[in-house]
């Protein structure tokens, strides 16, 4: 029986009126069609592909394909809202240019660095790309090889890379795209906490009084929780919004407090809040002296540049973390150089404006949320701005609880569930563990049943090593998956593309479609998206959302966590461990990596018959085993009892995601807090059970300048960034008509004053030239951002205008993550 | 659309033959070689016809038809509700914002339009007149519909 | 004579909570119209009618029910048919 043409109208009419409703959609609308298996319209929830907000979608396929997505009403974080993104998910797969079969690099038949690319098999790829990994592990080892991977990878396969690398290849070099988007989160989480990811949770936006935006635009990169704030402000009059930014966006048409600040100088302001609290007498001294300790940080610390840059002969102490323990007068004496001349002076704000946003922090009755993602992350003193945010809010104690919440936002949708979670990184393991620690490394060998000294110890390159090392031709095979690096990463000329390009180099990269960094590279595997997979992803408050495959991808292509599994049947242990390894474990001699990792008995041990009957699982399908369940359960057991606490994989699937940690049932939402958090000892009120006496740590750290200022000929600022509607690099975005009709092109915002002493008018075609390489663009002196004289902001998503051409890679010495808002450039007509 | 059909057709043949110039492979570079800097399209004019379009399926925002150079949206003032607020639309005939803009979070109706719904640009947007514009395979639901029923009636 | 067509609405109908019933049972007796979910006062209604002026009339119909406090119009699709 098929569904009648009135039928499918009704059914739509009772879907759309029962969405409005807010009420569970009947069953003779969602089943509209019986007894046909491939070709009904159902509905699915899945997490948007896009940011790290984390709103639920449902999907709607039909005959195989995706035909239409709206916000799932039912989930708390965005309640039935999307953003435009998210509205037009049901396209992003479709581009016309989807890659369908694997491409390599030939010439006269055989693979050659500067050949044309020759659509081949799946085996020949694997082929070749196993006999590069088998050269360079010969030659030079495990340091020879990387890995470049996403905060866009399932939790799954992030795991699959962590293994394959780290206990596989026994190689470090694995890094995902979240260095450049959240390590110095995580390092300001190490440094304060002892452990990563916020405390708090969205719920947090509809309980406070005052938020605080420290150069994060959420209008455009957050727009779900934009709503959210948008109607906290305006449905409570007493609730203020203070922005913070170094240019006018579409988050000050909100602000209540709106400030302009020199680049870098929110290191200042932070400080002078804290000397301000101190002054005004409103430090929590209860809190303080119960739940914190002090320490002074080592300053001058470099700028993460090659050795021989003259910045980094100059620092007295790069790249140092260190600190020592002070006073609590001590930190008073040390903030207070930072008084409101001083930092008006500075930063460019008045003193006015500084005293009001101080009293937001101050005001003991007034509950105050901060927000930030890559203003403060991606920035030379990342790490350090994050702690001195977390300062304030320790001095007064405004943590932890509903409403009081330095918030780190995340900007991908499972940098937190994959790439800080699993530890995708060159230096860590699952659940915040570190490959330098001894104890750590036993832990993950016991559960992966692994030999003693599997893992190595050292950590391995960080993301803008990886480039370095492939320039200098220390890397010589490197897989990207899932990521556009080469349009991403600063410095394209310098670094990046002689890397990929350097002929003792072999580069494979996996996505779903032909980015620039597949132009780089000399193997192109094709890659299934979103969807066409089973996967997890973990948002920025701790949500764990998983969802079931849907459509089959096109061609041959296929997930990465199949491409990793796959490739790990093409080594022996035999080929790529050491004989002192091999000796301590005999029955691993001659077995395959994938016999080792992913089919041991315990990495594979739930069967087929657990998938779900109403869905694929290619995955599962061709391995013969339920690879998502399998790799999650042992992923999670590193985290079980160890304040990462994740519920069994199933109830991920039936409901609207859980917030970690997930105690016998009952998700996290206040952590380190007593009451709300099963770890918090009793009796402790707060326990910042991160670092081993249970107290947070405030640190003085000063204001030291950026990188690269303007100067006579370099006159202007150069910040990077994103806008609404596209999501970063454009490779999917871009390929949606709508998305891409609403803004096509990269052009740089800037001053109409700065334009016209330049002889430009909006409209004209400039050159953007910065010591390192050129962009050419057109100007636009009346779009939604508005900068101040002297600074120009240009969006990163156009594959045409790669503004990386331009940028610096210089990094905050400890997270090592690009600050990719402060380089010097200069603008000529073209 | 020329090049996309090209490269498209070279990707699809089967892997005896056919490579692809290694460049040509980057669509959105126009098969520019990285280390080219290529000559920037001018700025497109935003279309303003005031003409709806058809939506790709029913809970999709619909496109703003119309300039928005200079409206105002923010605290003091929401320029768009000046003409598509329910109390406006009988002068303006502008189309009335949707009902879903009515409920809050809970689900209940409220008299005015919810704050959450109040930043219209994060759901609606404008489009350009632009050529730079790729091919997307997407099939709308009533097409797949129309295919269905023409297959039965063929049988 | 104008080609028949198929016309179908769908609304959100509100009501006290302790009228869900009653207004059901009402809406349920009039043609053309049927309910397909009832809960705390909020109902989902679908009208179907053979042109645009008898689904209007049928709208109209619905606004009269006694104990009905709103009448939300929310989809509306028609299809002409052979």
């Amino acid at each position: 029986m098929t569904v009648s043409r009135r039928e499918f109208m009704k059914a739509n009419a009772i879907v759309a009126a029962a969405s409005v409703a807010g009420v569970s959609i009947p069953a003779e609308a969602s089943n509209v069609i019986t007894g046909e298996d491939l070709t009904r319209l159902s509905w699915n929830k899945a997490p948007c592909r896009f940011c790290g907000t984390g709103c639920s979608v449902n999907v709607a396929t039909l005959d195989g394909k995706v035909v239409a997505t709206h916000g799932d009403i039912q989930s708390p974080v965005n309640k039935g809202l999307n953003c435009v993104k998210g509205y037009f998910l049901s396209k992003i797969m479709y581009g016309k240019d989807r890659l369908k079969t694997p491409l390599l690099r030939k010439r006269d038949g055989k693979y050659h660095k500067e050949g044309d690319f020759t659509p081949v098999s799946w085996d020949e790829a694997f082929d070749v790309m196993a006999e590069k990994f088998k050269a360079a592990l010969k030659t030079k080892g495990p340091t020879s090889i990387g890995m470049f991977g996403s905060g866009q990878w399932t939790v799954l396969e992030g795991y699959a890379a962590v293994k394959l690398m780290k206990a596989g290849f026994r190689s470090n070099n694995l890094e995902p795209n979240a260095r450049h988007c959240m390590a110095s989160a995580v390092g300001g989480f190490m440094r304060t906490f002892g452990i990563d990811e916020p405390m708090g949770c969205y719920d947090d936006i509809e309980a406070t009084d005052a938020f605080v935006l420290w150069g994060s635009n959420m209008a455009e990169m957050h727009p779900i929780l934009w709503t959210r704030v948008t109607d906290r402000r305006l449905s409570a009059s007493h609730v203020k919004v203070a922005v913070l930014s170094t240019f006018r966006h579409r988050c000050y048409d909100l602000a209540d407090m709106d400030m302009i600040f020199t680049p870098q100088t929110d290191l200042a302001i932070l400080n002078f809040i804290a000397n301000y609290i101190i002054k005004t007498g409103r430090v929590n001294h209860d809190f303080v002296n119960k739940h914190t300790n002090f320490r002074r940080g080592d300053a001058d610390i470099g700028y993460g540049l090659r050795d021989e840059h003259p910045l980094q002969q100059a620092a007295a102490n790069p790249n140092s973390g260190g600190s020592k323990p002070m006073s609590f007068d001590e930190f008073a004496e040390f903030v207070s150089d930072y008084d409101e001349d001083y930092v008006s002076n500075l930063s460019g704000v008045s003193v006015d404006k500084l005293r009001s946003l101080a009293e937001l922090y101050a005001d003991p009755d007034r509950k105050v949320v901060s927000f930030w993602t890559m203003g403060v992350n991606q920035h030379t003193r990342g790490v350090w701005c994050n702690n001195l945010i977390y300062n304030i809010h320790l001095l007064t104690g405004k943590i932890a609880t509903p409403g009081n919440s330095p918030f780190s936002l995340t900007g991908q949708p499972s940098a937190c569930g994959t790439a800080r979670e699993v530890g995708t990184f060159s230096h860590r393991l699952p659940a915040d563990m570190v490959v330098a620690n001894e104890k750590h490394r036993k832990i993950a060998e016991k559960i992966w049943r692994l030999p003693d000294g599997t893992i190595v110890g050292k950590p391995g390159y960080h993301a803008v090593l990886h480039n370095r090392k492939l320039k200098d031709g220390e890397i010589n095979a490197y897989w990207v998956q899932c990521n556009n690096n080469m349009q991403a990463a600063a410095n394209i000329n310098e670094e990046a593309y002689p890397g990929y390009r350097n002929p003792d180099n072999f580069i494979v990269v996996s996505d779903p479609y032909p980015t620039v960094t597949a132009q780089a590279a000399d193997l192109v595997l094709p890659t299934a998206m979103w969807v066409e997979k089973e996967g997890v992803y973990g948002n920025a408050e701790r949500r764990t959302q998983s969802w079931y495959q849907m459509i089959e991808p096109p061609g041959e292509s296929r997930s990465d966590v199949w491409q990793l599994i796959e490739f790990s049947k093409r080594f022996t242990t035999d080929e790529v461990w050491p004989e002192e390894l091999l000796a301590k474990s005999p029955q691993h001699r001659g077995k395959t990596l994938y016999e080792v990792l992913f089919t041991n008995g315990h990495a594979n041990r739930y069967p087929l018959s657990d998938t779900s009957p109403d869905h694929s699982n290619n995955e599962s399908e061709y391995f013969g085993y339920y690879v998502q369940k399998s790799l999650f359960e042992e992923y999670a057991a590193f985290g079980r009892g160890q304040a990462h606490d994740l519920a069994p994989y199933d109830v991920y699937h039936q409901t609207r995601g859980l917030r970690w940690p997930v105690v016998d049932g009952k998700e996290t939402l206040w952590r380190f807090k007593e009451g709300s958090d099963p770890y918090a000892k009793p009796g402790s009120d707060w326990d910042f059970y991160g670092k081993p006496d249970g107290r947070a740590i405030i640190f003085a750290l000063p204001y030291e300048p950026a990188a690269e200022s303007p100067d006579e000929e370099y006159d202007l600022w150069l910040c990077t960034g994103r806008v609404l509607e596209h999501w970063h690099s454009g490779s999917m975005t871009r390929r949606v008509p709508e998305l891409q009709r609403a803004v096509p092109n990269a052009l740089v915002y800037m001053h109409p004053d700065d334009a016209r002493n330049r002889g430009l008018r909006r409209g004209d075609d400039v050159r953007i030239v910065s010591r390192r390489g050129e962009m050419r663009t057109r100007v636009e002196t009346r779009g939604r951002n508005r900068p101040p004289e002297g600074l120009v902001f240009v969006p990163w998503f156009d594959a045409s205008r790669l503004i990386n051409k331009v940028t610096l890679d210089a990094t905050d010495p400890l997270s090592k993550q690009t600050d990719y808002k402060k380089c010097a450039v200069k603008i000529e007509k073209a | 659309m020329n090049r996309i059909t090209r490269l498209t057709a070279l990707l699809l043949l089967p892997a005896l033959f056919a490579a692809t110039f290694a460049d040509e492979i980057a669509t959105m570079r126009d098969g520019v070689k990285i280390v080219d800097t290529p000559k920037p399209a001018p700025i497109p004019r935003v279309v303003n016809e005031d003409i709806k379009t058809q939506r790709s399926y029913p809970m999709q925002p619909p496109l703003i038809p119309h300039d928005t150079r200079d409206y105002e949206l923010n605290l003091q003032v929401n320029r768009c509700m000046s003409c598509h607020a329910r109390r406006r639309t009988e002068e303006s005939q502008a189309p009335m914002i949707s009902v879903t803009h009515y409920m809050d979070r809970d689900g209940n109706f409220l008299a005015d339009v919810s704050p959450r719904r109040y930043f219209c640009d994060q759901c609606h947007v404008t489009q350009t007149v632009t050529r730079e514009v790729y091919e997307n395979e997407f099939v709308d639901m009533d097409e797949l519909l129309q295919r269905r029923t023409a297959e039965e009636t063929d049988d | 004579m104008a080609a028949s067509e198929y016309h179908v609405a769908s609304y959100v109908v509100s009501c006290r909570a302790q009228d869900g019933t009653e207004v059901a049972a009402a809406i349920e007796a009039m043609p053309g119209l049927e309910v397909h979910v009832e809960e705390k006062g909020k109902l989902v209604v679908t009208a179907e009618a053979d042109d645009v002026r008898e689904l209007a009339d049928m709208t109209a119909k619905l606004e009269t029910v006694s104990a009905v406090v709103s009448v939300a119009p929310v989809y509306h699709e028609f299809t002409p048919e052979g």
